[in-house]
């Protein structure tokens, strides 16, 4: 096994999860982590793996979203249409585009920062990875994550209330 | 002791603090109802957010689907094929696949040299050109060659060796594949003279949908099952015309990758993509690709059928034969597209290895 299967192997779940949940779109995300494994591959050597690839994926939906809508149209596009090859029970569907519009708000409305850092910890990356990853300091990422944890509940909270409310107005 | 902030309960929660400061934050948390109260809400907290970033993973996935079509769907096949003529557009042919039931085909890789700004004509003019697309129609023969020309690449061979498609519908496949190996198939190009190194025969790819059918839940399956035998590429072919470059790889026993990069600039995705869902020979040639997959020749559609005949519909066990990724290179906006008889998975970890050789040779080069 050469080296870079290796690594995508160990990291090319988590790293995919973590850019599906940053950009919303699973083929965006494979598409960066796949350059990401790329990038990977002209290292000589790499001191630590995670925070590497986290940092180097950070970078590259930072760089790509500047200068690249045309591609990302595209992907929208024939995402869209992918979408619509789909059924689900309409129910669940609904249920479960609902939540997911809500942590889409709830996330987005986070500050980057702590919005990397959370996606991150999630992925499993300790404080240190965290911190090379997004170049903080360590004794500041406890602080951040539970701002951004502290956040994203009481905004997703909030949106769920509103829901609730909206729901009953149409109701009665 | 001091009550101890909100960050450092979480990294106390999250297991990142020293042991001895850990120690210190229980024995406190134990005898402090305030923190511990604060403790508790910060594992509410920590539960929570996982729960709301877990509903992100639902994200919609895109350009090729790596799963077969339900049944009668004529309507994703019709979406699949406007895809796969998209990425087939800007570059890649794969062609011939081990498989495992015994069964041979020849096949038959062709060119891509013209630009995929003249995809468009292409699809209305001739509906078979249009799947196969641009890397078929692209061969450098004359019309009258075209539709033919076409079809080992969309069947895999199989229908190669038949004087009209229409009989494809009654022929047993594995009669059509034996007649396949000789005469058209020799006429249909020079390039397969360009295919020595790969073994003459070729079985057919297994029928066991549930390797194509059923997303992969791991990535590490898709590359155990890309290379199998051989850890690297191996370049068989390369040439260039028209500002696309074509490389093929052995990938495998008797697996072949034909890479084609050209300039990012020459796509025009979105036209292209429309052009194909509109036109209906899109949808005719649909149904081809996934004969080949199955060798099932007698539920496909013929041309015959596209005079107005239904096409029949697609076999529940059918999966796509042909899927391919497409990548933009960072550093030269050069665009890439990989695309052969292997999962988006398989082909992505092929992408992979392929980049991995690329960087082994420049390593080596200077």
């Amino acid at each position: 096994m050469t080296d870079v299967e290796r690594l995508f192997r160990t990291y090319n779940a988590a790293l995919v999860r973590y850019l599906t949940r940053r950009l919303g779109d699973r083929d965006w995300a494979e598409e960066v982590a796949q350059e990401t494994f790329v990038r990977a591959l002209r290292q000589t050597s790499i001191e630590n793996e995670r925070a590497w690839l986290f940092a180097v994926a950070t970078n590259l939906v930072r760089d790509e979203a500047r200068k690249d809508t045309r591609r990302r149209k595209h992907l929208a596009l024939l995402a869209e249409e992918e979408r619509d090859s789909f059924s689900e029970p309409e129910e669940t569907s609904i249920e479960r585009a609902q939540d997911a519009a809500m942590a889409r708000k709830a996330v987005d409305a986070l500050a980057e920062r702590d919005r990397l850092a959370l996606l991150m910890r999630e992925e499993g990356l300790d404080y240190g990875e965290i911190a090379e990853a997004l170049d903080l300091s360590p004794g500041s990422v406890g602080t951040t994550l539970s701002r951004a944890r502290r956040r994203l509940v009481e905004s997703y909270e909030e949106l769920q209330k509103a829901r609730e409310t909206r729901e009953k107005n149409a109701a009665s | 002791m001091q009550h101890p902030e909100e960050g450092t309960i979480h990294s106390w929660l999250d297991g990142q603090l020293p042991l001895t400061e850990a120690a210190g934050i229980e024995s406190h948390v134990a005898a402090c109802p305030t923190c511990a109260a604060a403790v508790a809400e910060a594992r509410g907290f920590i539960a929570a957010s996982s729960r709301i970033l877990t509903a992100l993973d639902d994200a919609p996935r895109g350009v090729i689907p790596a799963a077969a079509p339900r049944s009668g769907n004529r309507r994703a096949m019709l979406r699949a094929a406007a895809a796969v003529f998209v990425v087939a557009a800007g570059s890649f042919v794969v062609l011939g696949r081990t498989g495992r039931d015994g069964s041979q085909f020849d096949s038959v890789a062709t060119k891509v040299t013209v630009p995929v700004t003249e995809n468009e004509s292409t699809v209305n003019e001739s509906g078979v050109a249009a799947i196969t697309a641009p890397t078929v129609s692209r061969v450098e023969m004359p019309p009258a060659g075209r539709d033919r020309m076409s079809e080992p690449i969309v069947h895999g061979g199989t229908s190669a060796g038949r004087p009209s498609a229409s009989d494809a519908a009654s022929a047993p496949p594995r009669v059509a594949a034996t007649t396949a190996a000789k005469s058209p198939a020799d006429m249909v190009a020079q390039s397969s003279a360009r295919f020595e190194q790969r073994p003459p025969v070729m079985k057919r790819a297994s029928p066991e949908v549930a390797d194509y059918s059923v997303p992969l839940p791991d990535p590490a399956p898709a590359i155990a099952d890309a290379a199998p035998a051989s850890p690297e590429p191996r370049l068989a072919h390369t040439d260039s015309a028209g500002g696309v470059r074509r490389s093929v790889y052995e990938v495998g026993a008797g697996q072949t990758v034909t890479l084609t990069e050209s300039p990012a600039e020459s796509m025009q995705l979105s036209a292209v993509v429309t052009t194909g869902v509109a036109t209906e020979p899109a949808a005719q040639s649909a149904p081809r690709m996934e004969r080949a997959r199955t060798g099932a020749a007698s539920q496909a559609p013929t041309r015959g059928s596209a005079a107005g005949a239904a096409p029949a519909p697609a076999p529940p066990t059918a999966a796509m034969m042909m899927n391919s990724v497409s990548w933009v290179e960072f550093s030269t906006r050069k665009r890439f597209t990989l695309m052969g008889p292997f999962t988006v998975e398989e082909l992505r970890a092929i992408r992979v290895r392929l980049d991995a050789l690329k960087t082994q040779k420049s390593k080596k080069a200077p």
